[in-house]
């Protein structure tokens, strides 16, 4: 089964009818949410907070641990719930983990999310995990391979699925496309849905020296399930270190702001993963972007 | 759920592209190095590498690109496994506890999605170390911390870990060397490592549906026609170091570890914990509950009535403390036994009888 996303911008995202059917909750087109983290669960019961959807981390769920999943069940009972990855490897060369894929089809209808995402990127080889989001070069002899493994990704979790931009250090000798042709070719030949993280596309344009914004003109805004937002490390030697343990930067916000005159109105998404401030002053950051949109 | 079609195969990957991911891996788990109280990347390691990458664009080389990478890969790890063994590291001080993490994914490196499982078999690896050089008076007064059996103190039961004796050799050479530099008691550190094991076994282990106990069930107990279940997430911990004021309870599930390293300097040390030795033991009963993992303490006399009680019942439960403590011990279970069932099945200790 494909899954159909397409929408026009300023439109609801239109879901497949089977989708539909068995109960998905799309999100509203101007909605704000946060990536749900595990220290804010009890202000979370205790106080639930102002915005219209979570982002999880499917593999902190999908693991031997049932705490997470009955945390969540409260969370989902109340919240749109989105499942976002780490681990699919879609650019990776190990086989597609078929046993995880179907865990997380389990967790996604028995939330009725209403899609998938993970970062187009590499994360495991030769049978080892490495825990991070490695670049991969910008090579047209790869979108084959790419688009076939995010269709049968696609395919075997039944839901539209959405790839995101990476933030990334390094370039390899081997590309010969922009990050942002790379990105089109794959979405428009795997059919898939975007999620377009504003932070990543300023962290890369600044690390390889582009313009984030020519970037933004190449968006396939009609595909973009949402908009991630982060807050990174500008370190001493230049570089901007993607660690989402701060508030957005104001260059990221004025990105976000063009974004939005250009493909909004769209669901925002605030990720924050270490130095974790308390739930209101995340929730707080995330409705700026509210006020930022023009 | 189980008509989700199986992902199909996909095409195979370029070969120059496996070759290239297989160099990044390896390079990824290639060591740190150790030098000047911190790890960073040696230039060499990324030596494959450097003439496949764009050393010409605007900031820094391509050699501190790929060290960015490097240390992200180790600092990741370094802090899943701090929270996974929060009291371990605190005791053992955030430095020399990475040494000791450098030394397990050395020969453990993750093989799964899940962060929560780079901890596996990491207590087993240096307990067994630990059990190998604490004196034997040492370890007649604190046995590792632990009296329950079922934390193995033997090298081989963990997830992953090498069978390859003379790496064995290697590894126990170098975490006694890395030991030698941490300046607490080695049974201090076996204790804050049981108890953090025990939290991360509990965290991996089944919930229990919650149970409520009944005075028939009591007086079933008490006259011995009935045993308890006791939970499959049960330990139960003693310590004699003030170990758990170096850290809190696991927390419910595991941070995004992912976007969590930032850099190899792991900010500046804490100062070491007081070593200070508790006037009395203490038994720290660990669970698994909804939502997490529950913490409790017990008397020793209890402590000994929840061993026993797995395997017996509770005739043979107090014959034996009649054996171990003075008369006034026994009197105290007798008189508290009632309450004390109720409690165990509130906090998830017992999940039921046995006939």
């Amino acid at each position: 089964m494909k899954a159909k996303v397409k929408a026009k911008a300023n439109e609801p995202m239109t879901l497949p009818t089977t989708f539909l059917k068995s109960g998905p909750r799309p999100l509203a087109r101007d909605a704000v949410g946060l990536g749900l983290r595990p220290v804010h669960l009890a202000a979370i019961r205790e106080s639930p907070p102002d915005i219209d959807f979570f982002e999880i981390i499917a593999e902190n769920f999908l693991g031997r641990s049932e705490a997470p999943r009955r945390n969540l069940e409260a969370v989902a009972a109340r919240y749109p719930v989105v499942a976002h990855n780490v681990s699919l490897n879609l650019l990776g060369t190990d086989p597609l983990d078929v046993g995880y894929l179907r865990r997380l089809r389990s967790l996604v209808e028995q939330h009725h999310m209403p899609y998938v995402t993970d970062h187009l990127c590499f994360c495991a080889s030769e049978g080892t995990h490495h825990h991070d989001l490695l670049p991969v070069p910008l090579s047209s002899s790869l979108v084959g391979y790419a688009v076939d493994r995010i269709r049968a990704v696609q395919d075997a979790l039944g839901v539209p699925f959405g790839i995101e931009n990476a933030s990334t250090y390094l370039r390899f000798k081997d590309d010969d496309l922009t990050e942002q042709e790379f990105l089109r070719r794959i979405v428009d030949g795997a059919d898939c849905g975007l999620l377009l993280d504003v932070n990543n596309v300023f962290v890369a344009s600044v690390n390889h020296g582009f313009d984030p914004h020519a970037w933004l003109d190449a968006v396939p805004w009609e595909r973009v399930f949402y908009v991630h937002l982060a807050g990174h490390l500008q370190r001493p030697d230049g570089l901007r270190h993607d660690t989402h343990d701060r508030a957005v930067d104001d260059d990221v916000w004025a990105l976000y702001r063009e974004a939005w005159r250009r493909g909004g109105p769209f669901p925002t998404l605030l990720e924050w993963d270490d130095h974790i401030p308390p739930l209101d002053v995340a929730v707080r950051e995330v409705r700026r972007a509210i006020e930022m949109r023009p | 759920m189980n008509d989700a079609p199986p992902a199909r195969a996909a095409a195979a990957p370029p070969a120059w592209w496996r070759s290239l991911q297989d160099d990044v891996g390896r390079f990824l788990r290639s060591p740190l190095e150790v030098g000047g109280g911190r790890f960073h990347s040696p230039r060499e390691a990324a030596a494959n590498l450097q003439p496949r990458v764009v050393d010409d664009g605007p900031g820094p080389g391509a050699d501190a690109r790929l060290a960015l990478y490097h240390e992200q890969y180790w600092m990741r790890l370094f802090h899943s496994l701090q929270q996974t063994f929060p009291r371990a590291a605190r005791v053992t001080g955030y430095f020399a506890f990475n040494r000791l993490a450098a030394t397990h994914f050395a020969t453990s490196p993750p093989r799964s999605a899940d962060l929560a499982d780079v901890g596996r078999g990491f207590f087993t690896r240096l307990q067994a170390v630990l059990d190998g050089v604490l004196v034997p008076d040492a370890r007649a007064r604190a046995p590792h911390g632990v009296i329950d059996a079922r934390l193995p103190s033997l090298i081989g039961g963990g997830t992953g870990v090498t069978d390859d004796v003379d790496d064995l050799d290697e590894q126990v050479r170098a975490v006694r060397a890395i030991l030698r530099t941490v300046d607490v008691p080695w049974s201090m550190l076996a204790q804050a490592l049981a108890l953090d094991e025990a939290c991360r076994r509990a965290f991996e282990a089944p919930t229990a549906p919650r149970w409520t106990m009944t005075p028939e069930v009591i007086a079933g107990l008490r006259a011995s026609r009935l045993g308890v279940r006791t939970a499959a997430s049960f330990s139960l911990v003693r310590v004699d170091w003030a170990v758990e004021a170096a850290a809190v309870i696991t927390p419910a599930l595991p941070e995004n570890a992912l976007a969590n390293a930032a850099g190899a300097d792991d900010g500046p040390e804490p100062p070491p914990p007081s070593t200070t030795r508790l006037r009395a033991p203490i038994h720290h009963v660990i669970v698994a509950r909804e939502g997490g993992v529950a913490h409790g303490i017990v008397d020793p006399v209890f402590a000994r009535l929840l061993l026993r009680m797995r395997h017996s019942r509770f005739d043979d439960a107090v014959r034996h403390i009649e054996q171990q403590f003075p008369p006034a011990a026994l009197a105290h279970l007798q008189a508290s036994f009632d309450g004390f069932a109720a409690g165990a099945a509130d906090n998830g200790w017992w999940v039921g009888t046995t006939a």
